[in-house]
C-alpha cells in the first residue's frame, strides 16, 4: 500500500532523512518512532507530499508521489503535528471546505461529514468556531479531517499531543478502528502508544532506520543472551552456590533479599539453550525450591534507548 | 479551485479585511472626490478617476496582505498542498477572491458617477466606464503583486508593508519618468549598470567571481561597440525601459477613454506573470 524506497531528504548539509526505505501493507498500522528531531515529520511530509524529496521514491497505493501529485494524494488523510485549521470557521463550514478540496461529490457530502463527526465525538460542536474550541477537540476536528472521504490511508503525525488521558484512550482506540479499514502510519514519541496501538513499529534516529519489527518480536531480538529473575527459598551464600553449580549457567548475578529468607538473582545462560530448563532442573537437584521464575525482556523503552543511543543496527 | 475561492470570498467577510478594505477605499476616494470635484471645481469625472488608483498604494496591500501569508503561518498551506488541489488552483482562486472583492467595491464606487450625473451635464459614459475598466486591471496587477509579496513571507504586517512599497515604487516611476534624462549618455550608463547587476546577481548566486567579471566585461564590451557604432541608439533608451514596466502609464490611456488592444493585454499579462511568480514561489519552496 505504501512504500518508500530510499528516501533522503537534504537541508544544505543536513541529512534530515538519510536513504529510509520500508513498506507498509494494507490494513497494517505502522509506528513510527524516533527522538525529537530524527526526521519523523519530515518522512511525513514527503510522504504527502508537502514537501518534496531530494532523492528516493514514495509509491502510495502504486501511484508516485511526485509524478501523480493529485493521484496520490486523493488516496491521503494527513493529520499534520499542527492540525491545519482555519480559526474563524466553524466546525462544519471547515469539513465542508474539507469536503470539496477532496473532491467529495455533493451527493455523498452531508453524510460524509456527519460520519467523521460522529466517529470523532465532535457533533457538538459543529456550530462553534474552531478558534474557541479545546485543544483536545481542534486535535480531533484536525483528525476528522484527514479521515473525511476515507482515504485508503491514513498519516497521523503525533495524533495524541496535547490530549487529557482520556482522550488518549479515546484516540487510540479510534486509530485502532482505524486500522481495520486504512492503512495507517502514525507517528510518535510515546512507546507505550506505539506497542498499544501498532502491529509494526519503525524507529528513527537522525535520519535512517535504525530498528523494525513488531514490537513483541523487538524485544525478543533485543534481549540478547536468554536471562531470568529468579526467587529461590534460600539465603544469599547458599543460593549463589547453587546457581553457580548449575552447568549451562555463564553469568549469574545477586540482587536482594525481598522477602525473608529467599534470594532474587539474575541468570544468564548461552542463546542456544533453554534457560527455564536447565534453572528448574539445577534447583530441582539440589532439592532448593524455586519460588519465582520472570523472563527478563527488554520493555520497548530498552529498545528504544538502546538503539537510539548505541546506534545499534537490529 | 472554486473551493478555494468561495473560502477566500467569504473569508474577507468573516474577518474584518473585507469590510476595511471597502471602507477605507470609499472613504478615501470620496475624501479625494469632494477635495478635487467640489472645493477646486474639477469638471471632468474620469480626471477624478485617474487620481483614485492612488488609494489602491494604500488598500491593496490590506486586501492582500495574508492571502498567502497566513495559510503559511497557521500551517494551514499543509492541508491545501497535500490534497488533491494544484499550486496554480490555489493561487488563482485567491487571486480571483480578492479580484471580485476589489470589483464589488469598484461597482459601489461606481454609484458616484450615477449621482453626479443628476447634477452634472457633461458626464461622458463610455469614457467613464472605459475608466473603471482601466481602474479595475490595473487593480488586478497590483492585486497580483501583492499576491506575491504574501508569498515571500509568513508576516501579514512584512507583506502589507512591502506590497506598499513595491506599489510606491510604481507610482515613483511613472511620476519621475517625464523628468528622466533622455541624452545618449544617460542609455550607456543605465545599460552599463544592468550589466553590472547581473554580474553581482550571477555571483550572488553562482558565488562564482571569474564568471561574473567574465560576463561583466562582456556586456561592456558589447555596450561599447554599439556606442561607438550609433551612440544615438541610447538616446531615450532610459525613458522607453521604465515605460515598459510602467503599469499606470497605461492606466492614463484608459483615462482619456481609449482601450488598446495592446495596453490591455499588457495588463493582464502583467498580473499572469505575477500569479506564475507566485505559483513558482510556492512550488520552489517545496522543492528547497
Amino acid at each position: 500500500m505504501i512504500e518508500v524506497k530510499n528516501l533522503t531528504k537534504i537541508y544544505g548539509q543536513h541529512h534530515a532523512v538519510d536513504g529510509i526505505s520500508f513498506k507498509v501493507e494494507e490494513g497494517e498500522i505502522l509506528g513510527f518512532l524516533g527522538p525529537n528531531g530524527a526526521g519523523k515529520t519530515t518522512t511525513m511530509n514527503i510522504l504527502t507530499g508537502y514537501i518534496s524529496a531530494t532523492s528516493g521514491e514514495v509509491l502510495i497505493n502504486g501511484i508516485d508521489v511526485l509524478d501523480r501529485p493529485e493521484e496520490a494524494k486523493r488516496n491521503i488523510g494527513y493529520l499534520p503535528e499542527f492540525p491545519p485549521l482555519y480559526m474563524d470557521m466553524t466546525v462544519s463550514e471547515y469539513l465542508d471546505f474539507v469536503s470539496k478540496i477532496k473532491n467529495i461529490s455533493d451527493v455523498e457530502r452531508h453524510e460524509a461529514i456527519e460520519a467523521v463527526m460522529a466517529v470523532t465525538r465532535i457533533e457538538d460542536m459543529k456550530n462553534r468556531l474552531v478558534g474557541n474550541l479545546s485543544k483536545g477537540y481542534k486535535q480531533r476536528v484536525g483528525l476528522a479531517q484527514a479521515i473525511l472521504g476515507t482515504p485508503k490511508v491514513l498519516i497521523l503525525d503525533e495524533p495524541t499531543v496535547g490530549l487529557d488521558p482520556k482522550q488518549i484512550i479515546e484516540i487510540r482506540n479510534l486509530i485502532k478502528n482505524l486500522g481495520k479499514k486504512h492503512t495507517v502510519i502514525l507517528s510518535s514519541h510515546i512507546l507505550s502508544e506505539v506497542s498499544a496501538v501498532c502491529d509494526r513499529v519503525v524507529i528513527i534516529n537522525k535520519g535512517s532506520i535504525v530498528a523494525s519489527d513488531t514490537p513483541d518480536n523487538l524485544s525478543k531480538q533485543l534481549q540478547g543472551a536468554n536471562k531470568l529473575q529468579i526467587r529461590v527459598a534460600a539465603p544469599e551464600k547458599q543460593a549463589m552456590r547453587i546457581v553457580r553449580d548449575i552447568p549451562g549457567i555463564t553469568n549469574v548475578q545477586y540482587q536482594a533479599e525481598k522477602e525473608k529468607g529467599t534470594s532474587d538473582i539474575i541468570v544468564e545462560s548461552a542463546e542456544d539453550v533453554d534457560i527455564r530448563k536447565i534453572v528448574f532442573n539445577g534447583m530441582a537437584k539440589a532439592n532448593c525450591p524455586l519460588l519465582i521464575m520472570r523472563p527478563l525482556e527488554l520493555s520497548l523503552e530498552d529498545i528504544f534507548l538502546k538503539v537510539t543511543h548505541l546506534d545499534k543496527e537490529v | 479551485m472554486l473551493a478555494v475561492y468561495e473560502k477566500e470570498l467569504k473569508g474577507y467577510f468573516r474577518s474584518p479585511i473585507g469590510a476595511v478594505f471597502m471602507g477605507l477605499f470609499l472613504m478615501v476616494s470620496a475624501g479625494i472626490f469632494i477635495f478635487l470635484y467640489l472645493k477646486d471645481g474639477l469638471v471632468a469625472y474620469s480626471a477624478y478617476l485617474s487620481y483614485v488608483n492612488i488609494v489602491f498604494m494604500i488598500t491593496i496591500p490590506i486586501l492582500t496582505m495574508r492571502t498567502l501569508s497566513e495559510e503559511k503561518k497557521l500551517k494551514t498551506d499543509q492541508l491545501l498542498l497535500t490534497n488533491p488541489l494544484k499550486v496554480s488552483d490555489i493561487v488563482i482562486g485567491k487571486f480571483l477572491a480578492a479580484a471580485t472583492v476589489f470589483l464589488v467595491t469598484l461597482v459601489i464606487h461606481s454609484l458616484n458617477a450615477v449621482i453626479v450625473s443628476f447634477f452634472s451635464d457633461n458626464m461622458a459614459f463610455s469614457e467613464i466606464i472605459v475608466s473603471y475598466l482601466g481602474l479595475f486591471l490595473v487593480g488586478c496587477s497590483f492585486i497580483a503583486i501583492g499576491v506575491f509579496v504574501s508569498s515571500l513571507t509568513e508576516s501579514q504586517v512584512v507583506s502589507a508593508i512591502i506590497t506598499f512599497a513595491v506599489l510606491l515604487f510604481l507610482f515613483i516611476v511613472s511620476w519621475m519618468q517625464s523628468s528622466l534624462p533622455s541624452s545618449p549618455l544617460s542609455g550607456v550608463i543605465f545599460t552599463l549598470v544592468v550589466a553590472a547587476a547581473i554580474a553581482i546577481f550571477l555571483y550572488a548566486t553562482m558565488k562564482n567571481a571569474v564568471a561574473a567579471v567574465v560576463t561583466f566585461a562582456g556586456l561592456g564590451l558589447i555596450i561599447g561597440v554599439i556606442a561607438i557604432i550609433n551612440i544615438n541608439l541610447y538616446a531615450g533608451l532610459l525613458n522607453s525601459v521604465v515605460n515598459w514596466f510602467s503599469v499606470l502609464a497605461k492606466f492614463d490611456e484608459y483615462i482619456t477613454g481609449l482601450v488598446s488592444l495592446s495596453s490591455f493585454v499588457y495588463l493582464l499579462s502583467f498580473t499572469a506573470v505575477f500569479i506564475y511568480l507566485t505559483v513558482y514561489q510556492l512550488e520552489k519552496r517545496r522543492w528547497a
